[in-house]
Parts: structure tokens; sequence; C-alpha cells
């Protein structure tokens, strides 16, 4: 095999790869925006249908046990965030939570 | 016929007496325990390794007449191209293509570490190589076990256990490999680039990804359909959450069993009277060097997306393109914490990481097409 017409295979071998690849890439935004249309789509074409719900009496508000955090090198708002996220991610509530200290890595 | 005569009678139709007639045999049971060692010992791709060096052993014991009957029988899997699009099967099945389609930029990554696999073709084409051969070579550097064994089986048979042993050393070796490249090729402020979060991909879009990759890649390079097809039709399996049996067979019971058939017919390839040529020595350079070079080619494209995206896209995830899941993802994830303790890059390099599955997928496909699988 000479060395331009291997050399032509392997440029073109790798253009091939790009644009198999591009082509992908473009399949999946196109995917993405029709599921993400349809998705809106059957959300507003059926609302929610309205539920009355008959007021329940008040139930006693369920014991949120406070205390102390050791906070380093984080403020106040952040360390409300952290402890926000972590209940939400694990899907326990605040009040059962508790944390000891949250400390900033450098 | 006295004792001696008997004793003489047994040994001369021995293994042993083997050994001395063609002592190459002895190198290649010497090899075959080393292999062994990298794979139980330093733990070298050991689910892989250790049955290809069982094979390899059970081939270069002289006068078994084993390579005529059972392993010739288990080979044909590898002959036909079945194994390896068995265990694309149970990869597909393994792996969660949604960092990908979270974020479908990581294809050009994927695309940039097939890089190895043109230049160690050429590579193999100086050294003096046939053109199929090259092309079986450079697959290497794709760093998909599998794919490579597929490609060697149709285009260079003779040279099989070679390519596939040189492939899996170095996926093995992925580790002491890249951070070199990762190092060399980036800045420190690069390194510690900090990735967003990813956005979450739905279920729809997770069971149409399958099918439309196969639709699209097989109808454009049809030679890509015993991977690409098993790989995607594994992944809809998993992602259906309607054929969990089958995923759960895919991803275990039978990547399992076809691992154990592969890598026995693999290594019993390996006969000392084919496989210690300096062929082999050239092989498993030429695999470093198409390694390497994939490694390049996924961190410039890294460096290209750094400068692209202002600097969202660290670059080392680039190195994650070469297709050795998940252990390339690791090391991108290693490097780019010990750059910034605070940087989790695991979930972004398994978008290249995957993505670099069907581009060597694709580079075999194109190889076979040329070349003539």
């Amino acid at each position: 095999m000479s060395a331009g017409r291997a050399l032509i295979i392997a440029v073109s071998g790798f253009m091939i790869v790009f644009l198999m690849l591009c082509l992908l890439w473009f399949i999946m935004v196109l995917i993405n925006k029709v599921t993400t249309s349809l998705e809106k789509g059957t959300k507003t074409e059926a609302p929610a249908p309205e539920v009355k719900v008959k007021p329940e009496p008040a139930k006693p508000q369920e014991a949120v046990f406070g205390g102390e955090i050791a906070l380093y090198d984080v403020d106040e708002k952040t360390a409300a965030c952290i402890m926000a996220i972590v209940s939400d991610e694990t899907k326990i509530p605040l009040s059962q939570l508790v944390f000891k200290s949250i400390r900033a890595l450098s | 016929m006295n004792i001696l005569e008997i004793l003489k009678m047994i040994f001369a139709e021995s293994g042993f007496a083997g050994l001395i007639e063609d002592p190459r045999y002895l190198i290649m049971i010497l090899f075959a325990c080393f292999l062994l060692y990298l794979g139980i010992k330093r733990k070298y791709e050991p689910l892989l390794m250790i049955p290809i060096a069982f094979g390899v052993l059970l081939a270069n014991l002289p006068r078994t007449g084993i390579t005529d009957g059972l392993i010739h029988y288990l080979s044909l899997g590898v002959e036909y191209g079945i194994y390896p699009s068995l265990v694309f099967l149970g990869t597909g099945a393994m792996t969660d293509f949604g960092p990908l389609i979270a974020n479908p930029s990581s294809l050009m990554m994927g695309a940039g570490a097939q890089f190895g696999i043109f230049t160690a073709f050429l590579m193999a084409l100086i050294l003096g190589f046939d053109p199929k051969v090259a092309a079986a070579i450079g697959v290497i550097g794709g760093a998909d076990g599998p794919t490579a064994i597929l490609t060697a089986s149709k285009l260079a048979m003779e040279y099989l256990p070679a390519i596939a042993i040189a492939a899996y050393s170095y996926m093995a070796l992925i580790p002491m490999i890249q951070p070199f490249w990762m190092r060399l090729l980036t800045t420190e402020e690069e390194r510690k680039t900090v990735m967003k979060q990813t956005r979450q991909v739905s279920k729809t879009e997770r069971i149409i990804f399958p099918i439309a990759v196969t639709i699209f890649v097989v109808l454009l390079i049809p030679d890509t359909a015993p991977l690409v097809g098993m790989l995607m039709f594994g992944n809809l399996l998993k992602e259906t959450g309607l054929t969990d049996r089958l995923s759960d067979t895919a991803q275990n019971a039978l990547t399992n069993t076809v691992i154990i058939f592969l890598g026995i017919s693999v290594g019993s390839k390996a006969v000392a009277t084919t496989f210690i040529t300096f062929r082999t020595i050239e092989i498993v350079i030429l695999g470093l060097i198409a390694f390497s070079f994939s490694t390049i080619g996924g961190l410039l494209l890294g460096k290209i997306m750094y400068r692209v995206t202002g600097g969202k896209v660290n670059p080392l995830i680039g190195s994650a393109g070469v297709s050795a899941v998940p252990m390339a993802a690791r090391v991108s994830q290693m490097e780019g914490q010990r750059a910034n303790p605070n940087n989790y890059l695991l979930m972004h390099a398994m978008g290249p990481n995957v993505a670099g599955v069907i581009g060597s997928a694709v580079a075999a496909g194109f190889m076979l097409k040329i070349f003539g699988g």
C-alpha cells in the first residue's frame, strides 16, 4: 500500500468517526427537544383534575429538635442550604436529621 | 519388555519429551504463568487475563491434542465474531448512557480518543505489516478488548492472541499510562476546573437513545452492526424496565459464560510456533503507542472544549474517551481530585467514556469495511 493511500484511509477513517459522532450529537439534541416538548404538551393538555380536599383538623406540629452545630469556614446561609439539600436528597425531614458540624474543604 | 523400557516409552510419549523437542513451549508455559501472576497477584483485568493465561497454558502443553478438540470448537465463537458481540450485549446492559445523553458534546472527546487507532495503523504499515494486520493492530488504540478481538479475528487471525493480550494488558495499565499525558498536556488551572452538575435524563430519552443509535450508525456503517447492534440491544433491555430478567442474564450469566469461552479461546491461539516472533514484540509496542495517542487525542479535544466553552469543561475528562469503561473515567476523577480536592469528574468523564465505546466500534467498522472483513 502506498503512503498516500494509507494516509487517506487514516484521515478519512478519523473523519468518519467524527462525522458519525457529530450526527449522534445532533440526533441526541433532537431527541431531547422532541421529548421535552411532548412532555410539556401532555402536561398542558391534561391538567390535573381538581380534587376537593376536606379541611382536616390541624395536627399538632411535630416537635423540631434544635441543637448546636459547629460551622467551620461556612456562613449560616450556606449551612442552611446544605442542610436543606441533604434533607431533600435523602428524603429525610429536617426534623429527623442531626447535623453535628459542617466544614468547608479548601 | 521390561520396566525400564515401559518407563522410557511413557517418557518418550509424554509432554516433557515434547518440551525437550521444542523448548519454545517451555517459554510459552512460563509466559502463561507470568500472565497468571499479572491477573491474580497484580489484578490486571483478572476476569479476562486469567482465562486467557490459562488458555495459553493449555495450548502450550505439548501432545495434548486439546486444540484439535474442545478448544477448537470453543474457538469457533471467536472466528465467527460471536463472543465479542455477546460481550458487547452484556456491556450495553451494564452501561448507563445517561451522562452522555445529558451532555452530548462528550461525543467529540470520544471521537478524538480514536486518534491512536489511525496513528498506530500508519505506524504498523511503516513497520511493514500487511494493511489488514495494521488495521487490526490499530484498533488496540480503541482500548476496547472485544472490539480489538473482533477486528483481529476478521483481519489478522494469526496475530489475534498478541493483539488481545496487548489490548487487555494496556487497559489494565491505564492508571499508569494516562496520568503522564494528562499532566503533560494540561495546565494546573485547567485540571482544577470544576464542572456543573449535568441535567436529569428522562426515561423516554434513555429508551429512544439505543434505538436511534442503532438505526443511524448501522445504516451508515453496516459493518458496525454486530458490535453497535448488540451494545444498544443490551442497553435497551436495561432501560425499558420491562425485561429485567433478560437484562440480568445479559449482565451476569451470559457475559460471564462468554468471557470464559472467549478468554480460553483467545489464549489457546498463542501457540509457541506462531507466537514467539519479533512481530509479537512489535505489536506490543504499537499497542502502547496506540493507547498513548488515543489519550493525547482525547485530551486535545478536551482542551478545545475547555476553550470553546470558556473554561466550563475540564480537559481531563477527554482522556476518558478511550473506551476502557470505567477505568479511564476513574483516572480522570483521580487526576481531577489531585488538582482540586473538591473536583468530582467521574460522572462527567463517563460521557466521553461511553462515547469512546461507540467511537471505537465505528472505527473498527470502518477498518472492516475498507479491508474486507
